[in-house]
């Protein structure tokens, strides 16, 4: 997805839509070196969106520190239970 | 119907099993089941906030399953199917609550055998440190207070890891709006953490 800094421009005035497309694609660093360096710019040109799209990243690295939670140990053991139970009031 | 090694099973990709399973073989399920116990549990948690739920809706997704394993077409991947199964259940269960009154449990003296019902919610922590865990639990605080269209999408993608197109077919919305709602979620998020703790303590 080639873009040139003016074409970048153009999106940003419209929509949240594209510049979300973008955003999210410059956070997951999948941007190509051109689009990463057209967003770069206009964040050094754009104090607002340079804090969002700084938020955004932040709120990212918070969630990744998010607990997993687990499966009790007999969980497998409890669901075949209720199948049986629930196959045995079928027939 | 010949009998398939556990190891040959273990090598078939999900949709593999399916395909296996709705062939008549309950081992195929069972393997389904242990390869994806513990990421349902980890999505189911952040809508029930309590164990013993997400258990109920853990095993509920996965008797849907079950019961409808021959609705299930190949064309999908089988985690987007579970997890539009899934989430389902947890918008129906939260749907529920919302409309149920608040019930006090309390001991009956004159009963001896009674004892005091305790909910205990035990969390399971990442790190030991009293500061992490604060972070932690203010970050599940501030999970709770995101908008239900934010908290859906950003779970998906940040505690799931499912990919975008995924995740705009569990929700059945647009790439662009899934994207936009990631972004904003977010962002929202920060802006609650950050009215709790310390803006040194999140490291960007």
């Amino acid at each position: 997805m080639a873009i040139t800094l003016i074409k970048m421009y153009d999106l940003l005035s419209d929509t949240d839509l594209p510049l979300a497309l973008f955003v999210n694609d410059y956070i997951d660093n999948r941007l190509d070196a051109t689009e990463r360096s057209a967003l770069e710019d206009c964040l050094e040109r754009d104090y607002d969106l340079f804090v969002s799209v700084q938020k955004s990243k932040m709120g990212k690295t918070a969630l990744g520190k998010a607990f997993k939670v687990k499966a009790a140990d007999n969980f497998e053991d409890k669901l075949a239970r209720r199948i049986k139970r629930e196959k045995n009031l079928d027939t | 119907m010949e009998t398939i090694s556990k190891k040959k099973l273990q090598s078939f990709s999900d949709e593999d099993l399916m395909e296996h399973f709705q062939a008549g073989y309950e081992q195929a399920f069972n393997l389904l089941v242990t390869r994806f116990k513990d990421r349902l549990h980890n999505f189911l948690y952040r809508y029930t906030h309590n164990h013993q739920d997400c258990e109920d809706l853990v095993q509920e997704t996965f008797l849907r399953v079950y019961r409808s394993k021959h609705s299930y077409e190949r064309i999908a991947k089988f985690s987007t199917w579970m997890y539009t199964i899934a989430l389902n259940l947890a918008k129906s269960l939260y749907k529920k609550k919302q409309r149920m009154t608040t019930v006090t449990i309390h001991e009956d003296e004159s009963d001896l055998d009674d004892r005091p019902m305790k909910l205990v919610d035990n969390v399971i922590l990442q790190d030991d440190s009293l500061h992490e865990k604060m972070c932690i639990n203010e970050l599940e605080k501030a999970l709770k207070k995101l908008s239900d269209d934010f908290r859906e999408v950003v779970i998906l993608r940040d505690i799931q890891q499912l990919a975008y197109d995924e995740i705009a077919e569990i929700t059945d919305l647009p790439m662009g709006t899934v994207k936009s709602r990631i972004n904003r979620g977010r962002a929202h998020l920060q802006d609650l953490l950050e009215k709790h703790i310390y803006p040194e303590t999140i490291s960007a």
